[in-house]
């Protein structure tokens, strides 16, 4: 395990390899997400649960988020045995999610949710108008506040004022956290699922390897402490990259375990910008050959685009933090994958053998 | 947050023969300019902050359990979770100390905001004959201002903090066998071993 100051002090070494790549390399791969050409996709949720014995909840996450420049939730609809079933919204996030009731009864709980987007590539904005409407001030709050895993004092401020240097501009500090993601952390295969966020057991103990939910939670901790509102957006991968980035995108339609988080952080004049450099290190470790070095040219273009643009081939569910599941006592650090309850007790949405489900996903032509 | 390069000091009522073992191996390590035990990495460190609040948690498919119902013994107080990865091999070394029948030592281990359906599928690969309590909601690890994981505390008959260590260590190493063979075994002049406290106290 390397310690957190090893990593801090490798940053501006790694940062001068990245300056002095090769520009025939980058230019043998594309990564070029540009907007025009609206997708429309359904996804499908199916939940089954073993046991008819005891009372039971169920709570799938919709999609909530309504950017008109990149995703357009088109509506939910559902079909189950259940006593009862209604979507909830959030109040502090605006996270909506779907909760049935199943009673004790002969029959396992089934349930089908089928929600409908509308999406697109988002494009780097950076050099165009800066016309962005401006973020309202409980807005502005929110998106600084720290959660309960994404600490932003102590060793986050700390690390974050190290990163930028206390200076620059909003896009150049917001450019250096992510270039530091990308040079100091890694993917780690081993994390289930798409890791906790446990942003300052990952600084504290230097071991700076998880997932999505890992890795752009740093990033999003780190901008907010440089005073920068931040957002992880929590979703899922419902189609293959169209850039033949394998792994970019879905593999197939069954896209149960293909939840994928990423960040925005809201740069003045231009909103909120895209950004996600959990995938450019998934790019490293997974894209075929596999194992790329930071300077293979399907990892530099993929990092000169994910800094500002992303792929539409992915929705977003929502922003949640600290969710308490409506109708539980049970909290979620964020809401990304079904959750269900039974006799009281939460199940484990990453184990296939207590918790069946499947997601799947069908583009609809527009 | 603590940020741990902003250590606590706060007063403290550290009492007993225990302490003053564990504080002379300190004083000397200090002295030496090494911290208490060589580890690679982390290593258990004096704890210099005051006393921790008492708590009372589930145990996994068990019954509650009070920290105050171990007072008279000495307790290592482990915070760890599934996803931590250091944590696994740590339960691990933390399972082999309980074989070496330290007298009157306990082990609790906390997981940190983790389902239960989580922690017993964990607990099913890699089982430990100490209790695993869990902290669902984290307001044990918040009062007692863990911030990383995994993190113990080695607490004193008291049941007040003497050691702690951020980060993972081999509790079955020799050089943590010789301090907690010192630490546990040593009666302070005048005073009996914490497990004598612990059986005249029942």
């Amino acid at each position: 395990m390397t310690s957190r100051r090893e990593f801090l002090a490798g940053t501006a070494a790694f940062s001068a390899a990245a300056l002095m790549l090769p520009n025939v390399a980058r230019a043998e791969v594309k990564f070029d997400p540009q907007p025009g050409k609206w997708r429309i996709f359904s996804i499908t949720t199916r939940i089954e649960l073993a046991d008819a014995g005891k009372a039971a909840h169920v709570w799938v996450p919709l999609p909530s988020l309504t950017e008109d420049a990149w995703i357009v939730p088109e509506g939910d609809e559902w079909s189950s045995n259940a006593a009862s079933a209604e979507i909830i919204t959030d109040p502090k996030y605006g996270a909506k999610l779907l909760r049935a009731n199943f009673a004790v009864g002969n029959e396992p709980g089934v349930i089908e949710v089928r929600s409908r987007i509308r999406t697109q590539d988002r494009g780097a904005p950076f050099g165009g108008t800066r016309a962005a409407a401006s973020l309202s001030d409980s807005e502005r709050q929110l998106f600084l506040e720290p959660t309960e895993l994404m600490p932003t004092d102590g060793i986050v401020k700390e690390t974050a004022d190290k990163i930028t240097g206390g200076a620059g501009d909003e896009v150049a500090r917001a450019r250096a956290i992510y270039d530091w993601i990308v040079e100091n952390c890694h993917r780690d295969k081993s994390v289930r699922g798409c890791g906790t966020g446990d942003v300052a057991s990952m600084l504290e103990s230097g071991n700076l390897g998880g997932k999505c939910a890992d890795l752009n939670a740093l990033y999003v901790a780190l901008a907010r402490a440089s005073g920068l509102p931040a957002r992880d957006v929590y979703g899922l991968r419902v189609a293959p990259s169209r850039f033949g980035y394998k792994s970019l995108g879905a593999g197939s339609e069954n896209v149960t375990k293909a939840q994928h988080c990423r960040a925005e952080v809201y740069l003045t004049g231009y909103g909120w910008v895209a950004v996600d450099p959990a995938d450019v290190r998934k790019v490293m470790l997974e894209e075929p050959p596999a194992d790329n070095p930071i300077d293979a040219p399907v990892v530099v273009a993929a990092r000169e685009k994910l800094f500002g643009a992303w792929e539409g081939n992915w929705l977003a569910y929502n922003t949640a933090h600290d969710l308490v599941l409506p109708g539980s006592q049970h909290k979620v650090a964020f809401l990304m994958y079904p959750q269900a309850e039974v006799g009281g007790e939460l199940l484990d949405p990453l184990d296939p053998d207590t918790f069946k489900y499947t997601i799947t996903s069908a583009e609809i032509a527009s | 947050m603590v940020s741990h390069l902003a250590p606590e000091v706060r007063g403290s009522r550290l009492q007993g023969k225990l302490f003053r073992v564990v504080l002379a191996a300190v004083v000397v390590s200090v002295a030496l300019g090494s911290r208490v035990l060589a580890s690679p990495q982390f290593a258990l460190e004096p704890w210099q902050g005051g006393p921790k609040p008492a708590w009372t948690l589930d145990v996994l498919d068990g019954e509650k359990l009070t920290l105050e119902g171990y007072l008279g013994k000495p307790v290592i107080v482990h915070f760890f979770a599934t996803w931590c990865e250091p944590c696994v091999e740590e339960l691990g070394s933390l399972e082999r100390l309980t074989n070496r029948k330290y007298s009157g030592l306990a082990i609790l281990a906390i997981d940190v905001g983790e389902i239960d359906a989580r922690v017993r599928n964990f607990l099913r690969k890699h089982p430990v004959n100490f209790p695993v309590l869990l902290d669902r909601d984290r307001a044990v690890t918040k009062t007692w201002q863990v911030t990383a994981l995994p993190t113990s505390f080695v607490l004193a008959c008291g049941l007040t903090p003497v050691l702690h260590v951020r980060g993972d260590i081999a509790w079955d190493s020799a050089e943590v066998a010789t301090t907690l063979d010192q630490a546990i075994q040593t009666p302070a002049e005048g005073q009996p071993a914490c497990n004598q406290q612990r059986e005249e106290s029942e």
